[in-house]
């Protein structure tokens, strides 16, 4: 299907099923709106932003989801699924409880286990993720784990035989797994773990056992209640031997019944800051047996008389944890843009102050302070997906490299992946924030949902690495590159560091060339981040020097260290958006995130600007321009603002927010909303017949 | 069971006497030790726990344990707190009912003053007395659903109806409903509701009216009210904010509040004798927010700092034992400038409070130009304060890894109440620009040769910069903030004044303006923070606790100064920062030993803290796992959600 004409998409279809005006109006029309979003009944106010788009917003959606395809099915998808009430909230997630969540969340997962196949092409992951966020949302379901950790966990470290034994009865939801091997007392250190696997010779099994409370796992997502089955990470101790962490696969719940089985002690952690739909759970073992064929054997192996057998090398597998945390931008990049959608959505329905007394109100999105909140941060959330996509590609292509015998890509990557996870992380979070603020009182009540999103994404500053552990994972890589400067070495700089053995130009050169492009921004990037790292390297090397132990000398560096990390990280960022930009065709779509793009790196070097201006590379000539710059931009995006964000095509289903609804009537369903909402089911609250009741009665008397 | 000796050996190390700390903390020896007296009386009252943890409940449960704990304060209120102090009455309040609101909240803080503020006497005899033995529940609803900030845009009408001698309230449009009131859902039968008044067809703009929403028996609604709940919100939970609408809804006339402005039987309306805006509960509210938010951030602090102190993950110098995170100097860099800033604020808050009762005495005297200084300071104060806070709470919650996303920790609690202070009581860019109005109007007296006439708060946006030797203390530091502060200052209102002469008016110009001058109100906020803490540093008598607050001022200086590295450029040479980065570095080892002390010293109970993981005796692990057993997913061992579609599903599969 052409993009120009799909306007006709099938989720527009299946509106205009429901508005035949709008087919009227479009005859009428002589010029095709470019935003795509525009339905009859609509608040004006919000239509009028969508008619100063200057590019089609399909168009655009084919750059985000990187192909016209991608796009076009997620559209279907979202369609299909509009047909479906089944498939929607029965009512508005923040009115439930956990328990209610969760009942919610399972009684989908079982329509979705019968009908997925019917709405996308279940080999997919890519359709499988659109899916699941429409229906099931973002905090969480009670398979979670089921997929994304289980099934891989067994696929990649059970052997054949295992794999034939429990693989399809997985995939066939027999039996509802997941992974288990943080503890209360141990997150980031794998080796400190301190649940024990103890192989018994004479009956051919393995203890496991939890020998004190702090060994206990703890956090395993649906752990807690519905699991039946984990791969639990344990000690192997064989004849007195430690053999460090090994995977194990337990059964914890009798099939049937779904009784915890005796010996293992296992429940809920509790209620979190969000997530809560995820049974997140704890899981301590009292001499529980299992057989020895329960440990995971793709690898490593025990033969029945105890016997340990080796893996054939015993290398860090990276490749995981890169997929995951490459995969994590993509889903940072879509909960900054869904908020950032609400809220410039009702930046342009909320009218209150002049700027012009002889006018009325005007929507906020006209103050700059406003734009300065919201405009920056939809630049990042493009950076942050250009970003992931080209991480993920990279990825590919080093998985292939690994296959023809080059594996030290895997580790530049592996590091590139740590501190993008770390900054993305930490900016999605702030920006999120700062788009609920940007809606006021209304952001702070669920109905925005903005602070459930926040609470989402957030977690990932944690979860997957602890942000300041990855940053300094990624300082290791740089200053392991910094040596390489240092020595002479540059030549063997890999491509992600070369930069680092580059020669730089005394000055910056932004505004001193005209049309220069980005290319000044970004060598002005690589300038700070180069001088950071090897200041920060440099002052490592210094206390090494004068005898401080390596680990104290680390950690004195630790802040300084972690500086040029997030400046390494930045700089990529940079170089994607600029790279994605230039490859573009569409010369409207082009247009628009070139406006987007000179916003990012004027209002991103102004924020580490002290950077360049501590050894004058930036003047303070300079420094006011990319100021102007900044505020030129803001205004150019300003029409554009909706359409930017119009752009991602996240439906009303997967927005779950009041504020941010497509069609702009707000305050309505605001109404509505707050009426429906749990307190007002009665009018005189238990609280107020038990307690204020008599209190006012008594005080009469 | 026995202290964990990982937080025994930290308040070993601590230099200074705690109770001490306390006293300069909370203003006077005197009240530092009320608290701990309260605390002490209230620990002995079990109807006042929470009968679990808050965190368990859902909204309706929070609010009948509110109301079932201040039923029994009612008969505990004289013998536990000076009922005539507002301090120890915060201070119960903290303890008792906690940080998420509770339904009367707004009866003491808002209703009953209002009262007192804006009914004539006649009206105060009728009804402040009711108020006050709490016979009625009464709230205060002025913000509707399309209307917070700008007052004027406000739409319900009371229009006066001279047959009947009534007003009639109506909410003409949806965005006219009153929305966010807090308490007006579900628990006030009374409420001050502010509405256009309409006399003749005249608008005489907003004034407040008494209005009954409820029948005191049955406390239903009354007819041609229409009340509810605004819903579940991010944080607050325990405060039932409304919605208000009316329906030719009518009230008799001498229900408008009279004590400045009336309505006269036959219709004239008397103008209050000064229409002068009411700056000082304003000033005051904001001050007092800096001190509430200071304490916000202190608890938070108290929780990550003490969990940091038992946490042990990884390996510095010795490989036989893991090390307490909090040696880390990424986990250091996190809280001690934190710990500073929470020190700053609440001196800033009493510090503030002090000039604001100073004002009252200059106003009572008829000079009232040193109150709206105040009222843009504490502006920029209000806006500065929450932002930072919040910051500051989440980097503590996020310093507890894993555990502190947990509703255990419950710091995510503190950050969604402190962090709506960013949004409440004047919306934080609004606030700033107020305080820039300020700013650009000083440098304009100083351009038309009036520097003179500048108040003693902005005198140093007229000054000359001069070097600055940073080896000579933290007043060097505040000169690196004078210089910052003047020149965007200047820096914002040229930019502004060029666009205007541009020919732009004067609102567009000040919009094009906005983001920069929002920058010099941060930096001349900072500033005044910064001063007033080395000020109250300075005034510190004892000698152990002035020696440890001197080393916070020492992080704070050196931290505060690297954050606006952008500003300083001009004065500081790159060696300089080099210089401070350094300090800092060193600032944040000086008060390692102290971290735990410096914490303990806001002397919060773990009643009022409310996290396992913040325990005084840092005992975490254990009740953690005693906390989740008992949270209520795990009353049953088999979930409804299971029985009912997962086990069929998986039956299903097997077949």
């Amino acid at each position: 299907m052409p993009t120009t004409s799909s306007f006709i998409s099938a989720f527009h279809r299946s509106l205009l099923i429901e508005h035949p005006w709008c087919a009227e109006k479009k005859k009428q029309k002589m010029v095709q709106p470019l935003n795509k979003n525009i339905q009859e009944g609509d608040n004006p106010d919000l239509t009028s932003e969508r008619l100063t788009s200057t590019f089609n917003t399909n168009d655009m959606a084919a750059q985000i989801w990187g192909s016209e395809k991608r796009a076009r099915r997620r559209r279907e998808i979202s369609a299909k699924i509009a047909q479906m009430p089944e498939l929607h909230d029965s009512k508005p997630l923040p009115f439930m409880t956990r328990e209610e969540k969760i009942m919610e969340s399972a009684r989908k997962l079982t329509i979705l286990t019968e009908k997925m196949g019917q709405i996308i092409d279940p080999t997919d992951p890519a359709e499988l993720y659109h899916l699941n966020n429409e229906v099931l949302g973002l905090e969480g379901n009670p398979m979670a784990l089921h997929g994304v950790m289980f099934i891989p966990a067994l696929s990649a470290q059970a052997s054949d035989e295992q794999q034939a034994k429990w693989l399809p009865r997985a995939l066939r939801r027999e039996i509802i797994g997941t992974y288990a091997q943080t503890e209360l007392g141990h997150g980031t250190n794998l080796q400190n773990l301190e649940t024990t696997a103890t192989y018994d010779l004479a009956t051919q099994e393995f203890v496991l056992h939890t020998p004190q409370i702090t060994a206990l796992k703890w956090w395993p997502g649906n752990l807690g209640k519905s699991s039946n089955y984990a791969v639990v990470v344990a000690h192997m101790i064989i004849k007195g031997k430690n053999y460090g962490p090994h995977p194990f696969m337990v059964q914890l719940r009798d099939e049937k019944t779904h009784e915890p089985l005796p010996g293992i002690t296992i429940g809920d952690i509790g209620p979190k800051m969000a997530y809560n739909i995820v049974d997140n759970g704890f899981l301590g073992f009292n001499k529980y047996r299992i057989p020895r064929t329960n440990l995971l054997m793709r690898h490593t192996k025990v033969e029945a008389d105890g016997t340990y057998i080796k893996p054939p090398h015993a290398k860090i597998n990276y490749s995981a944890m890169v997929h995951v945390r490459a995969y994590m931008l993509t889903g940072q990049a879509i909960m900054l843009a869904s908020a950032l959608n609400i809220a410039t959505r009702y930046s342009s329905v909320r009218r209150q102050g002049q700027i012009d007394k002889s006018q009325p109100e005007v929507k906020v999105l006209e103050y700059q302070t406003q734009q300065h909140r919201l405009f920056p941060s939809i630049a990042r959330a493009y950076a942050f997906q250009f970003a992931g996509a080209e991480t993920v590609k990279l990825y590919e292509h080093v998985l292939k490299e690994m296959k023809s015998g080059n594996v030290s890509l895997m580790a530049d990557l592996h590091a590139l992946t740590s501190g993008l996870k770390s900054v993305v992380t930490y900016q999605t979070g702030e920006g999120i924030e700062q788009a609920r603020m940007a809606c006021g009182g209304h952001g702070y009540s669920m109905a925005s949902y903005i602070s459930e999103i926040y609470g989402v994404a957030i977690g990932g500053c944690t979860y997957e690495g602890e942000n300041m552990v990855m940053l300094l994972q990624l300082a290791r890589y740089l200053v392991k590159s910094a040596a390489l400067v240092k020595s002479g070495q540059s030549s063997q700089l890999g491509p992600l560091v070369a930069y680092l053995g580059a020669k730089s130009e005394p000055t910056s050169l932004i505004d001193r060339i005209p049309n220069a492009g980005f290319t000044e921004y970004v060598k002005t990037f690589q300038h700070v981040a180069k001088r950071q790292t090897l200041k920060a390297a440099e002052m490592f090397f210094g206390l090494m020097e004068k005898g401080e132990k390596r680990e104290i000398a680390w950690n004195k560096c630790s802040v300084e260290l972690n500086r040029a990390s997030r400046l390494h990280t930045r700089l990529f960022i940079v170089e994607a958006f600029v790279r994605r930009v230039n490859e573009i065709a569409d010369i409207r779509i082009k247009e628009a995130l070139t406006d987007l793009l000179h916003l990012h790196v004027n209002y991103e070097l102004l924020d580490i600007a002290s950077y360049a201006l501590e050894d004058g590379f930036l003047s303070a000539s300079q420094l006011d321009y990319i100021r102007d710059q900044v505020y030129l931009y803001l205004g150019k995006i300003r029409p554009n603002a909706v359409s930017l964000l119009d752009s991602w095509e996240f439906s009303d289903i997967e927005l779950r927010s009041v504020l941010g609804r497509r069609d702009g009537n707000v305050y309505e369903n605001l109404f509505k909303w707050a009426k429906s909402s749990p307190l007002n089911k009665t009018d005189v609250l238990p609280s107020v017949t038990q307690y204020l009741k008599p209190m006012m009665e008594k005080a009469r008397l | 069971m026995s202290e964990n000796p990982d937080l025994t050996d930290e308040r070993l190390s601590g230099t200074f006497d705690i109770n001490s700390m306390a006293a300069v903390i909370y203003g006077s020896d005197k009240f530092a030790q009320r608290r701990l007296e309260i605390t002490e009386a209230i620990s002995k009252i079990p109807e006042l726990q929470d009968s679990r943890p808050l965190v368990f409940m859902s909204r309706e449960e929070k609010i009948s344990e509110a109301c079932r704990k201040l039923s029994v304060l009612s008969n505990h209120w004289d013998s536990l707190i000076d009922t005539s102090d507002e301090e120890e009455a915060l201070h119960l309040y903290r303890e008792v009912l906690g940080l998420e609101g509770h339904p009367l909240a707004l009866h003491e803080t808002m209703f009953i003053p209002s009262l007192i503020a804006q009914a004539d006497n006649e009206q105060q005899e009728k009804w402040l007395g009711r108020a006050q033995r709490r016979e009625i529940i009464g709230c205060y609803a002025q913000t509707e659903m399309g209307h917070g900030t700008n007052l004027r845009a406000l739409e319900t009408t009371a229009i006066f109806d001279i047959s009947t001698q009534e007003f009639i309230l109506n909410s003409p449009t949806i965005t006219s409903l009153k929305w966010w009131p807090g308490a007006l859902g579900k628990s006030s039968n009374w409420s001050i509701v502010i509405a256009n008044l309409i006399v003749h067809d005249k608008n005489h703009g907003p004034h407040p009216f008494m209005v009954q929403l409820r029948d005191e028996k049955s406390h239903e609604l009354l007819p041609g009210i229409t009340v509810g709940d605004i819903g579940p919100k991010m944080a607050f939970n325990g405060a039932d904010n409304g919605f208000l609408g009316f329906k030719n809804y009518r009230i008799p006339g001498e229900n408008m509040l009279m004590r400045h402005s009336k309505v006269t039987p036959d219709g004239n309306y008397i103008k209050p004798p000064h229409a002068k805006i009411g700056y000082s509960s304003m000033v005051k509210v904001r001050s007092r927010m800096a001190m509430d938010q200071g304490l916000f951030l202190a608890s938070a602090l108290v929780i990550a700092v003490r969990y940091s102190a038992v946490r042990r993950q990884g390996y510095l110098e010795d490989k036989s034992r893991e090390v307490k995170v909090l040696d880390y100097q990424t986990q250091q860099h996190r809280l001690f400038p934190s710990i500073a800033r929470a020190y700053a604020f609440i001196f800033c808050g009493f510090e503030t409070i002090r000039l604001y009762d100073q004002l009252l005495i200059d106003v009572q005297n008829g000079n009232t130009s040193g109150m709206a200084d105040l009222h843009v300071l504490t502006s920029g104060l209000k806006s500065v304060v929450t932002h930072q806070t919040g910051e500051g709470i989440e980097q503590a919650r996020m310093a507890c890894g894993g555990h502190g996303y947990s509703m255990a920790s419950y710091i995510s609690e503190y950050y969604g109440v402190a962090i709506a202070g960013c949004t409440y009581e004047g919306e934080n860019m609004v606030m700033l620009l107020q305080l820039a109005r300020y700013l650009v109007k000083s440098i304009e007296m100083i351009q038309n040769g009036k520097s003179k006439e500048l108040g003693p708060m902005v005198a140093y946006l007229a000054e000359k910069e001069s070097k600055v030797d940073l080896n000579l203390g933290p007043m060097e530091y505040l000169k690196v903030f004078q210089y910052a502060a003047r020149n965007q200052t200047w820096r914002a209102t040229e930019k502004f004044q060029k666009l205007r002469n541009s020919g732009m008016s004067n609102e567009q110009a000040w919009n094009q303006a906005s983001v920069e001058l929002t920058r010099a109100s941060h930096l001349h906020t900072r500033l005044y923070i910064m001063s007033t803490f080395i000020n109250h540093v300075g005034s510190v008598v004892d000698q152990k606790v002035k020696k440890v607050l001197i080393d916070l001022l020492n992080v704070h200086v050196t931290y505060e100064v690297m954050d606006i590295g952008i500003y300083v450029q001009g004065l500081l040479s790159s060696d300089q920062m080099d210089l401070i980065r350094n300090q800092l570095y060193v600032s944040l080892e000086t008060i390692r030993p102290n971290a735990v002390s410096l914490v303990d010293s806001f002397q919060i109970s773990d009643m009022q803290l409310r996290s396992v993981l913040g325990r005084h005796d840092g005992n975490v692990y254990e009740n953690l796992f005693k906390w989740a057993k008992s949270s209520p997913l795990n009353e049953k061992d088999v979930l409804e959600s299971v029985t009912k579609y997962l086990k069929p599903m998986m039956n299903k599969s097997k077949l």
